[in-house]
């Protein structure tokens, strides 16, 4: 038994280290650190970090066909955990834009509002421009009337 | 006991033997459990969510596929360990599927809104030119309506108490002042010469009228001249208005003068700025030049503003306002300034009275440099 143990270890601690582990094993620390507090992917990341550990595992037992597929089971999962926080950022992106459209048509409301409002002040200064004129035009009337009488007078005396 | 139950005992050993051999050889010939990811992969990619996401992103859907039946293929040779990994690999696939499809929904919906917000955007814009249009339409009619009330015929002021004659005397000044300054706004802007030249001939008499003190004090003339000189410079701004309703030039200028610390104020003439303690004898004081050295980038920024210069005097006839005027319009020139023209106000518009301090005062000595808005 005790043999067993020894030679077991010193497999482990002859076995090649694996390349492909290392680089997926970055790429999943980077896309942890990119996913942030919200852990869109966290589901995705755990399972390319236990598809790695195994991969190792096969790999330090010797047995490197299983691991070279367990390293693809890991590659598929970052893969995955990269379009799962794509997607994310997208769903993120389109509810900035659909809240930006809702307050352009609040404000286009609003504008409207103010428009026909305007227009109706605008139509009522007309109005009052138009009274302003025939009180004008009525007064240089009344006062062309004024005139001719006022001479008529003078020619009597 | 009968010779039927009368077994030797080597027979029953033998036919335990055989018994025992046949349960090891069925146990040891039976096919391995189907891994429970297998089945897992069947339930999965039998769900709406796959099927759905499958004809956003046939490619993921069908790579899937692919690991899916490799890893049927080698539970059946036999490589349990293989078609586990196969299987899991078929999973990640599926996920994958359905996040591609997640993109491809998101980046259509994405495109639509952005067309929606493009669209909004268009249609705000159009409605916020309209709203302008309109704006500037009420804007003109009510300055038409001011225009026609102020030069309705008032009845002619009848002879009053001398106080009060000096005070129409002085309003009436002010507004002859005024009526000049909106004139040649208008002939900054291109107002017809001709009409002008009336306006300017009508106001040179009401200012003979208004030297030899007559009594009544021509206050009804004053206010009509007043109403016609912006009644020229609205007709001249109408067509600029028009053409360009969304013209932001005056609120522009107003910030950045604001912005350069040059506390600006707006009238019927434009944007203006005031100089306090401008003048040193004939010319600027060097610490108004240091200040009117400030327009120089706004100045440059609006080439097409015309700028008038207005001095104003503490007291009346000062001998030396007209080189101070030039002075400021050289001033103004250097720093880029290509239309000008300079009005000598003297003290007929003062800040504070003047009436109420022995000496003059200092402040209502002043210059006024106005940006002259196209469309106010």
């Amino acid at each position: 038994m005790a043999l067993w143990v020894v030679v077991a270890a010193q497999s482990t601690a002859h076995a090649q280290p694996a390349p492909n582990c290392d680089q997926l094993q970055a790429q999943i620390a980077e896309l942890v650190k990119q996913q942030g507090p919200t852990a869109t992917a966290k589901q995705q990341l755990d399972a390319a970090a236990g598809a790695v550990v195994r991969a190792r595992d096969a790999r330090a037992a010797g047995d490197s066909e299983h691991g070279i597929e367990l390293e693809a089971l890991a590659a598929d999962y970052v893969a995955t955990a990269r379009m799962v926080m794509h997607a994310a950022s997208l769903e993120a992106q389109l509810i900035a834009l659909q809240s930006k459209q809702t307050e352009i048509e609040t404000i286009q409301r609003q504008t409207e509002t103010l428009l026909e409002a305007t227009i109706a002040q605008r139509e009522r200064t007309k109005a009052a421009l138009q009274q302003a004129l025939e009180l004008q035009q009525a007064k240089k009337t009344a006062s062309a009337k004024v005139e001719p009488a006022k001479n008529k007078k003078g020619v009597k005396k | 006991m009968s010779p039927l139950h009368s077994r030797p005992a080597s027979v029953s050993r033998r036919t335990s033997l055989t018994f025992a051999i046949a349960i090891v050889f069925a146990v040891a010939c039976a096919s391995p459990q189907r891994p429970a990811v297998l089945t897992q992969v069947d339930a999965t990619r039998q769900t709406s969510a796959t099927l759905q996401a499958a004809e956003f992103a046939p490619q993921s859907y069908a790579q899937a596929e692919q690991h899916r039946a490799a890893a049927e293929r080698q539970w059946k040779d036999g490589k349990v360990a293989s078609s586990q990994i196969a299987a899991e690999r078929a999973l990640a696939g599926y996920e994958q599927t359905q996040a591609a499809a997640r993109i491809a929904r998101t980046e259509r919906q994405l495109a639509k809104t952005q067309q929606q917000v493009d669209e909004s955007q268009r249609s705000l814009g159009e409605i916020q030119a309209k709203l302008k249009l309109v704006a500037t339409e009420q804007a003109d009619l009510e300055t038409q309506v001011k225009i026609e009330q102020d030069a309705e015929a008032l009845a002619a002021p009848k002879p009053a108490s001398a106080e009060r004659e000096a005070a129409r005397r002085e309003t009436s000044r002010a507004l002859c002042s005024q009526a000049r300054l909106l004139c040649a706004s208008a002939r900054l802007l291109g107002a017809p010469a001709e009409s002008l030249d009336q306006k300017f001939s009508g106001l040179d008499a009401l200012d003979d009228q208004l030297k030899q003190a007559r009594v009544p004090a021509p206050i009804d003339v004053a206010i009509r001249m007043r109403a016609e000189c912006l009644h020229e410079l609205t007709l001249v701004r109408r067509a600029n208005v028009m053409a360009q309703p969304q013209g932001t030039t005056g609120d522009e200028l107003f910030v950045k003068l604001s912005t350069a610390r040059l506390t600006p104020s707006r009238d019927d003439r434009g944007v203006s700025v005031t100089f306090f303690n401008a003048f040193a004898a004939n010319g600027l004081a060097p610490s108004a030049s240091e200040a009117i050295r400030q327009l120089g980038p706004i100045i440059k920024a609006y080439p097409d503003v015309p700028l008038l210069v207005a001095v104003h005097a503490a007291s009346a006839n000062q001998p030396n306002d007209e080189a101070r005027g030039r002075a400021a319009v050289e001033a103004l020139k250097q720093l880029g300034a290509a239309k000008t023209d300079v009005r000598l106000v003297g003290d007929r518009l003062p800040l504070l009275d003047p009436h109420k301090a022995a000496a003059p005062e200092p402040r209502n000595d002043r210059l006024e440099v106005v940006f002259v808005i196209r469309s106010n």
